[in-house]
């Protein structure tokens, strides 16, 4: 099989940390708080460590879940194990169906698929934020409770990068693009606020495009589902 | 609720304003002004609840920013 496969499934892998919407979420909120009580220094100081703390994260679980994956296949993981494919391509067409319902809660706003207790303590925590260190630790936390839906996007990540090549540069490159793209959506809300645009213009843009999201991340998730079985099992 | 909490209700829309960009001056003159303007509104009523004075507030400040309105309302409904 050609290397093209693989890499279509991690572009899309990548377009659905993306589109993910809780950190950005916690992040528009601290950007906001911080903006609203420190300088726009310091507030950017803040709103760079909380980026940084997310990074962190997304690496973290990454780099464990990649280890996990090298350490039970001693050579690249093969693609032709069945088995693996299918529990990995249903997970992700299971996730892709109950998406559009479950990801945004139903009513005005973008509330998302989080308890309402949890989303309140984050709400609590981007209010009373002062030091950069406690922003790194919202960014580190704030994309944890989403890992229901992005850990089956790290194993596809991973699995694909293992798949598309063999050298250790190359694998490190495409992990790198990987865990740098989950920050994209941070590094454009951070710039939009910086250039004087606030929560309420964003806030907006993102309620107008909630259904937008809701069907194109679970698009992706049913089409990677289904590219992995038939490159995996019909057209090894 | 006790409708006398608006003391925090301004402290946290001075917050809101001040990201929003609106200036300091300014914005404690109109928040003042649309959170006693809503008290009184619901001063007739036996009951007030949280979303009572959220709305009263939210009707009031439209009238003098549009967009720190629409942060006071939707801010429980981000994520």
């Amino acid at each position: 099989m050609s290397v093209f496969a693989p890499v279509s499934i991690l572009i899309l892998a990548m377009l659905i940390m993306a589109f993910l919407q809780l950190t950005p979420g916690v992040f528009l909120l601290f950007s906001h708080y911080s903006y609203g009580k420190f300088s726009r220094k310091n507030a950017s100081n803040a709103s760079l460590f909380f980026i940084l703390g997310a990074e962190t994260s997304t690496a973290l679980v990454f780099v464990l879940i990649y280890s996990l994956l090298s350490s039970l296949y001693v050579a690249p993981v093969s693609f032709t194990d069945n088995l693996l494919v299918w529990i990995i391509a249903g997970t992700m067409i299971a996730i892709g169906v109950i998406f559009p319902f479950c990801y945004f809660k139903k009513g005005r706003g973008t509330k998302l698929f989080i308890s309402r207790r949890l989303a309140k303590d984050f709400d609590q925590k981007t209010r009373i934020i002062k030091t950069r260190s406690d922003a790194f630790v919202l960014g580190f936390v704030a994309s944890l409770p989403e890992l229901i839906f992005t850990i089956p996007v790290y194993i596809v990540a991973a699995t694909q990068i293992m798949k598309i090549s063999d050298y250790s540069t190359v694998r490190a490159m495409l992990g790198l693009c990987f865990i740098l793209i989950k920050i994209a959506p941070l590094i454009a809300i951070h710039l939009t606020m910086d250039s004087g645009r606030n929560l309420a213009i964003l806030q907006k843009s993102r309620v107008k495009n909630k259904q937008f999201i809701r069907v194109f991340i679970s698009a992706i998730y049913l089409l990677i589902g289904i590219l992995m079985i038939i490159f995996g099992v019909f057209l090894p | 609720m006790s409708i006398l909490d608006t003391k925090l209700v301004i402290r946290d829309l001075k917050i809101d304003a001040k990201a929003i960009g609106i200036p300091a001056g300014a914005a404690k003159a109109f928040i003042e002004k649309a959170v006693n303007d809503a008290t009184k509104s619901l001063s007739s009523k036996t009951i007030v609840t949280d979303k009572d004075l959220v709305r009263a507030v939210h009707k009031e400040l439209k009238k003098y920013n549009a967009d720190l309105a629409y942060v006071y309302e939707n801010r429980d409904t981000i994520i």
